[in-house]
């Protein structure tokens, strides 16, 4: 039994619209970046061809910056799928990887991702519930899988060698409108190692027991009062630029306000509004849960390689990779 | 008429639970049909008794690990690494779920 999308609701239909357009709104803004797309392998109807992809990104980036990586598995939450990555106590990158439903993880990445370390973990971990500075500070919402994940996982694994800040969950709060999916990229951002941004006044509270400058930006009004997942907190750095999510209607106020926060708050650094109403509200999440961000490697220099599963020849190859500016011969 | 009416919800919300335990899978088979179950060490989808036994279970893996009586023997100042933050230099965005939906819901409504 296959999971058949062409069978989602109107409002989940939009939504993922809404996805497509924040790629391709995003992969025009990129300068020095490399363009990684993961496609699957298994979902209905095979992955689309290379051509394919060269048309879908048609006037919004060179052909030259994008790299198909074509792997098992099927998630588009990449913040939450792939690795961390982290520097080691000499300062040489690595990333860290964990058990996850979906694919098989650690030899996906191994494969993928040949020039960095990998190390792995048995527990069960996702990427959107950490934010961390260059001190090793690191602050997560303790879920319930987060209580899981022992402090020394943490602190071995994912470097959290500052402080480590177990903040209450927002249901735990007696908040159970802003409960989300309970990942601390929904509330808390390090814009700094020593700025955080929330739009939770009683995390503000405590992170300021911790000596950080906290700076509050408002929450979007959402749908219902019952429940929201719009947030301004869930935006991506991206070396020179931000993408930070805005919502439009009757949040234009706070969208501009979420903005100037960000632009005063990283000053030198170009601040882009990009709606996401229906990926918010149907999704649950947004910019910086769709996207993952890694220091430059040498994929760019690959060739086309092929991943054999290590279950054998009779399984499908974990992943095939195309070098940059494949896509384009 | 009621008992019928019962019977076939009852079928219905087995079928639906089968068919969503089933999707939850991934499905890597080889040519011989067998299926490789990779779900079998995630801790999504526990009960809470369960979840609270595993993490029992973290802890007694803790008190006997040289690994971890390592990290409580290490002094406050050990520097063994530091997580990248987002603001530092990044070569490469990825993105995912870019699969033949994604780009097939470009050219068609779909009743959007």
């Amino acid at each position: 039994m296959v999971f058949n999308p062409y069978s989602l609701s109107k409002n989940a239909l939009k939504a993922y619209k809404q996805q497509n357009w924040i790629y391709k709104k995003m992969a025009s803004e990129l300068t020095s970046e490399t363009l990684i797309v993961v496609t699957s392998s298994n979902v209905v109807g095979g992955p689309p061809s290379v051509s394919e992809f060269i048309d879908f990104f048609d006037g919004y980036i060179d052909p030259e910056k994008i790299v198909i990586l074509e792997a098992i598995g099927y998630h588009d939450w990449q913040r939450d799928v792939l690795p961390i990555a982290v520097k080691d106590a000499k300062n040489k990158i690595q990333l860290t990887s964990r058990d996850y439903q979906q694919l098989i993880e650690s030899v996906w990445v191994d494969a993928l991702f040949p020039w960095f370390h990998v190390e792995n973990h048995p527990y069960f971990f996702q990427g959107g519930n950490l934010t961390s500075n260059e001190l090793g500070d690191c602050i997560i919402q303790n879920s319930r899988l987060a209580r899981s994940v022992p402090d020394w996982v943490y602190y071995y694994k994912y470097k959290c060698t500052g402080k480590l800040i177990r903040l209450p969950t927002q249901r735990n709060l007696g908040k159970p409108q802003t409960a989300g999916v309970e990942h601390i990229d929904e509330r808390v951002k390090f814009l700094n190692n020593t700025t955080v941004i929330t739009d939770d006044e009683d995390y503000a509270a405590v992170l300021k027991q911790h000596s950080y400058s906290v700076y509050i930006i408002p929450k979007p009004e959402g749908p219902s009062q019952q429940e929201s997942n719009r947030t301004y907190v869930n935006s991506l750095i991206l070396n020179e630029k931000v993408f930070v999510p805005i919502f439009g209607g009757t949040n234009k106020e706070k969208d501009k306000v979420a903005l100037t926060a960000y632009k005063k708050l990283l000053p030198g650094k170009k601040i882009i509004g990009i709606y996401s109403t229906d990926l918010s509200d149907y999704r649950k999440g947004s910019i910086h849960c769709l996207t993952m961000t890694y220091p430059r490697g040498p994929l760019d220099q690959s060739e086309q390689i092929l991943i054999e599963n290590p279950y054998g020849n009779d399984f499908p190859p974990v992943a095939t990779i195309m070098k940059k500016g494949m896509a384009a011969e | 008429m009621s008992s019928r009416l019962l019977i076939s919800t009852l079928v219905l919300i087995a079928s639906s639970l089968f068919i969503f335990q089933n999707c939850q899978k991934p499905f890597f088979a080889n040519s011989e049909g067998q299926v490789l179950d990779l779900k079998s060490k995630v801790t999504y989808g526990l009960s809470d008794q369960e979840l609270e036994q595993k993490i029992q279970d973290n802890k007694n893996i803790a008190a006997h690990d040289p690994e971890i009586q390592l990290f409580r023997s290490a002094s406050n100042d050990t520097y063994i690494g530091r997580p990248i933050a987002e603001w530092e230099e990044a070569g490469y965005l990825l993105i995912g779920g870019l699969n033949r939906f994604m780009l097939d819901i470009e050219n068609h409504s779909y009743g959007v």
